[in-house]
């Protein structure tokens, strides 16, 4: 998967929070959403359970993208878990962008249980920006 | 380590888009993926023998299912491996349906994904450890902190199941707001009438103990295993002695304003709140009596028949412990002085709907009658403001208090029964009627008792000739009106206690930017609390009229219930743990949990030789969120079932 | 100010306040200043204060658990030691502090090996912003000079050297840091050094599992660098001891500031103002900004 950009798909990783984002992209499915295939979904079980060095270790494995999605501010299971999330992954983003690293490689939305579309619009979009920002050069694959 | 994959067709809901036997091949490829293969219906009974047979025969321990979202299956497929003698949670389930065969179209694409989806799943198995759902036991005890409505109804509910319950309530007697209140709206019965008999319920129910002038001191520890310091504040009457005479307060020279009667009428420095106050024990204010400020005085101490006339007595701690706590602490009135156009503090004729109460109850401070508190005269034409406070962020507060609508409607029938006379005026920006019966209600006060409902603001009110003059608009016919009244009566809102917040802190419940405190789910966990074992009733969580406030109360009681009738404590076991040797003690989790589920614990550290602080994760209380984990720049805290290095290698196979 | 520092020190030690004090010495090279352990009465003489003690003492105080310490500090130096507070790595009573006044250090890195005392006296990059003389708290203040006056810069912006590089397009970003990454040889001496930087085994060190590659390549260091950034976030005060020991030469403390300005414009947090402080990743405010969230 390397050089050749007409061969090239964006891999993107979603970490998904279990109570509204998973949720959200399980009721995609059950509303038969189509969207592109890129993202790969790793369940945890909060956005606040998302540490930095994941992320890192992403996109220095060679991930062109990626994503963090919780319940939106207020909504979360535990109650506070994404606001921890949005304030840890702030500073986090601020800094990749200082560092030179696209920051639409590191991204993060709130996606509801219901928001099955935003959540098949957001896959598109990420797909799509990605693309454009072309191969991930970090990483070692 | 023997995996085993199983690839569910879902009917065609999965094999029409997904080549489920190319997956279950491509499982085989995987590393300690001993065995693999597909079925209809992994689910049904059939599908779920074809597992245990697996298990059974080719030595599996452990499981991953390729199939629909866990959020369906993956308790029922836990259940199965159980039954087979394997560690439920060495399971895996891989989500080929709602996130892949459901979104995609092209058959290959889909496969292909699939397959990437179980190598997630297989890595994640590969670390996942048996583990046992944790119990912990449960002090079968019931702590309600507040007297009113709402804790006196939770405290009855919890004795019918007979599990001891103990109200704490700061002032002298139970019975709180509703006790103050004339008839309660729809059905115009008595406050009183239908209080005083829970009042006495409780009092003389074998379950529950009374704690009254008595205030929460400190709480630790967590659900099944609260301790609660309380304060009982020092009475100066012995409650084993005194039987209620009145003998005491009959001789009292010190008169101050009551505050049960809001300063409407006076009180002695021994006194019971109100003259069905339970239990019926006086306590001696101790900022106004003569003899504990100056030792002059000593009159009840002289005529109490029984000797309960303590001056030397103390406050005293007492320490209990509970496996639940309900907080049922109620509300108090936003303070409407703030609103200087309506003349509260200038006119004695500016009263609250509190007030209004007092004067409109027949064993109130009036006798029954509404009159003027400046003359004495009888109120005849009033003026009711609604909305004072509510629904105004920049005075007051943003919210609605549901109520105020209701009971200022209430005031204008009373107005009307007591007075015949009289002419109701009520200023609103909207009527909120939605209850049962409600609405009817407003009309009836509306069409048969006559009250004039204006829409619109009161800008000013002034006194001339011994009337208050009320201007304001009537923005419905865009009129602007002026009112000759001798009574107004401000419908002010409902807010938290002062001390609310304070309180949440000690509960480590979350409250709002308003103090109210934060139920754990607005919609389905509306008495919860994100604290394990604390629940809410009535008017803490937001402002709620009785009814509500008791369906609340027996809400809350339930779930103190369910806890109780446990043996034990049973817990997910998907928690947070610390590895100590990891951990430096800096305790950033600790601060960031949520729900207080971390503690230190000293340890001796072999290397160092000496001990050192480390964090510890109380099981029992951890919800499984994970967020201490992120925090931890050491990583010395991880999460069972969601592990740093499950998530690393899962980042790794991808 | 040496003198008055010495006699404190040994009147310290001979009523037995302190098991120890942490302070500097003069270094081999009768210029310099290096840390130095003093037990003994006769030692505190060898005590000395000036713009050569460069050296965040902080770092050291975890060495001596359950001794009295005393330790002389100045104003950044003290910000460490809170955030050690806060962050229960030592105990308050454990702790004798001696402030200094401080005059601004000097800048190491541009002394002239070979000829340092006639060379004039460069300032730290952190001295020529910071307007503080005195620390915050102390135990005991050992005063005297007013701040030196070769520090005239003192008052411009010091976040310039961030801003500076803000400016530069994504691509000039990248391509710089790529550049200053590649020198990285992963000794870790910036976290050596770092006085917060205490963890009982770093996440570079562990195996099971690997957080980042401990090679020597760009994924490697760049996480490396990336993750001390993250892990002092709202904790890093600034005393640049990270730069000072890089023997690259890798601007860290333009990574740190660039946090440090970040964190205050968004979240109104500045690290090791208060013990009582609650960690800026342990806590929140409803009202952050999100203007990235989707």
């Amino acid at each position: 998967m390397t050089g050749d950009r007409s061969e090239w798909e964006p891999k993107i990783v979603g970490f998904l929070c279990n109570w509204c984002s998973y949720a959200g992209a399980d009721l995609a499915g059950q509303s038969r959403l189509e969207y592109p295939p890129n993202v790969k979904i790793i369940r945890v079980p909060c956005s606040g359970r998302v540490n930095p060095l994941f992320v890192l270790k992403c996109l220095s494995s060679g991930v062109d993208g990626v994503l963090i999605s919780g319940c939106h501010t207020g909504d979360c299971h535990y109650s506070e878990g994404n606001f921890h999330a949005r304030r840890r992954f702030t500073i986090l983003r601020k800094l990749f962008e200082y560092l030179g690293i696209d920051p639409k490689r590191f991204q993060m939305a709130w996606v509801s249980a219901s928001e099955a579309d935003k959540w098949a619009k957001l896959v598109k979009g990420l797909v799509e920006e990605i693309r454009q920002a072309g191969p991930n050069k970090l990483g070692h694959r | 380590m023997k995996i085993g994959v199983f690839v569910c067709h879902c009917g065609t809901n999965i094999a029409a888009t997904v080549d489920v036997e190319k997956a279950a091949k491509a499982a085989l490829n995987l590393a300690k993926v001993k065995f693999s293969t597909t079925y209809k219906y992994m689910c049904s009974s059939p599908g779920q023998a074809l597992i245990k047979d697996a298990i059974k025969e080719k030595g599996l321990d452990r499981i991953v299912v390729c199939a629909c979202s866990p959020s369906l299956h993956e308790k029922t497929f836990r259940e199965c491996l159980k039954e087979s003698g394997i560690n439920p949670y060495l399971l895996e389930i891989a989500n080929i349906r709602e996130h892949c065969s459901w979104v995609h179209r092209d058959r290959e694409t889909a496969t292909r994904k699939a397959i990437e989806i179980m190598k997630l799943a297989v890595t994640k198995v590969t670390h996942n450890r048996p583990l046992e759902k944790t119990h912990m036991p449960i002090e079968k005890r019931v702590l309600v902190i507040g007297g009113g409505i709402s804790g006196i109804q939770s405290a009855i509910d919890i004795s019918f199941a007979k599990f001891p319950v103990v109200i704490v309530e700061r002032e002298a007697s139970i019975g709180g707001r509703m006790a103050r209140f004339d008839k309660t709206f729809p059905t115009l019965d008595c406050a009183a009438c239908i209080l005083t008999p829970k009042m006495v319920t409780v009092a003389q129910n074998k379950y529950v103990t009374l704690h009254t002038y008595a205030e929460i001191e400190e709480v630790t520890g967590h659900v099944g295993d609260f301790k609660v310091k309380i304060r009982k504040k020092a009475r100066f009457v012995d409650t084993s002695k005194c039987t209620g005479c009145g003998a005491c307060w009959n001789k009292c020279p010190a008169k101050v304003a009551s505050e049960f009667d809001l300063g409407l009428c006076k009180r002695t420095a021994i006194y019971t709140p109100f003259p069905q106050a339970v239990p019926n024990i006086p306590v001696i204010d101790r900022e106004n009596c003569l003899y504990l400020k100056s030792k002059k005085c000593g009159l009840c101490q002289k005529v109490c028949p029984f000797g309960a006339i303590n001056y030397q007595m103390q406050d005293e701690i007492i320490e209990e412990k509970f496996g639940a706590i309900i907080v049922a602490t109620g509300f108090t009135q936003f303070d409407h002085s703030v609103y200087g156009e309506y003349g509260y503090g200038k006119y004695r004729d500016v009263i609250t709907g509190l007030h209004f109460e007092r004067m409109a109850n027949s064993s109130g401070p009036t006798g029954g009658k509404i009159i003027r508190p400046s003359d004495g005269k009888v109120a005849r034409d009033v003026v009711f403001i609604q909305c004072v406070g509510s629904r105004d962020e920049q005075k007051g507060v943003s919210y609605c208090s549901r109520l105020c609508c209701m009971y200022t409607a209430k005031h204008a029938l009373l107005l009307k029964e007591h007075n015949p006379d009289s002419q109701a005026y009520v200023f609103y920006i909207d009527i909120r009627a939605a209850g049962k019966n409600y609405e009817e209600f407003v009309k009836k006060v509306q069409n048969e008792y006559g009250a004039v409902y204006l829409r619109g603001r009161v800008s000013r009110i002034f006194e001339k000739g011994g009337k208050l003059i009320v201007r304001g608009a009537d923005t419905l016919s865009g009129a602007q009106i002026e009112i000759k009244a001798d009574l107004v009566v401000l419908a002010v809102g409902l807010i938290a206690q002062n001390d609310a917040a304070k309180l949440a802190q000690m509960l480590h419940i979350p409250y709002d930017q308003n103090n109210l405190f934060t139920e754990a789910h607005p919609k389905l966990a509306p008495v919860e609390t994100i604290t394990s074992g604390v629940f809410l009733t009535g008017a803490c969580q937001s402002p709620k009229d009785i009814p509500d406030t008791v369906a609340t109360a027996s809400a809350a009681s339930v779930k103190a219930l369910g806890l109780l009738v446990q043996d034990q404590l049973e817990k997910e076991p998907l928690v947070a743990r610390v590895d100590k040797n990891l951990c430096s003690g800096c305790q950033a989790c600790i601060k960031a949990c949520s729900f207080n589920a971390i503690e230190t614990k000293e340890v001796e550290d072999r290397a160092l030789k000496r001990k050192r602080t480390v964090a510890e994760v109380i099981e029992g209380v951890c919800s499984g969120c994970g967020n201490c984990t992120a925090v931890c720049r050491m990583s010395a805290i991880d999460l069972e079932g969601f592990s740093n290095r499950q998530i690393m290698e899962e980042i790794e196979v991808l | 100010m040496s003198e008055e520092l010495k006699n404190k020190a040994k009147e310290l030690l001979t009523n037995k306040k302190v098991d120890l004090i942490i302070g500097y010495q003069r270094a081999a090279d009768g210029v310099l200043a290096a840390p130095c352990f003093i037990d003994s009465q006769d030692d505190a003489e060898k005590l000395i204060w000036d713009s050569y003690c460069v050296y965040n003492l902080a770092s050291y105080l975890k060495d001596f658990p359950a001794k009295r310490k005393g330790i002389v500090v100045k104003v950044c130096d003290l910000k460490s030691i809170t955030v050690l507070l806060q962050e229960n790595q030592v105990k308050r009573e454990e702790l004798l502090i001696i402030a200094a006044s401080c005059p601004g250090v000097i800048d190491e890195k541009r002394l002239n090996p070979l000829d340092q005392q006639a060379q004039e006296i460069v300032f730290a990059g952190k001295c020529k912003t910071c307007k503080t003389i005195t620390p915050a708290y102390y135990d005991i203040l050992i005063n005297e000079p007013q701040k030196n006056d070769k520090l005239s810069e003192i008052g411009q912006d010091e976040y310039e050297p961030v801003r500076k590089l803000e400016a530069k397009s994504i691509e000039e970003r990248f391509k710089f840091w790529e550049s200053e990454f590649s020198r990285c040889i992963r000794c870790y001496a910036c976290r050596q050094i770092c006085p917060l930087c205490y963890c009982p085994k770093c996440v570079a060190e562990q195996i099971t599992p690997g957080y980042f590659s401990k090679g020597v390549n760009l994924e490697g260091n760049l996480s490396w660098n990336i993750t001390r950034a993250m892990h002092l976030a709202g904790r890093c005060i600034d005393c640049g001891e990270c730069e000072r020991a890089c023997p690259v030469g890798i601007p860290l403390r333009d990574i740190n500031k660039k946090i440090e300005k970040e964190i205050k414009e968004l979240f109104k947090y500045e690290a090791g103002l208060s013990v009582e402080q609650k960690p800026l990743l342990s806590c929140f405010d409803k009202s952050d900004p999100e203007d990235f969230i989707k």
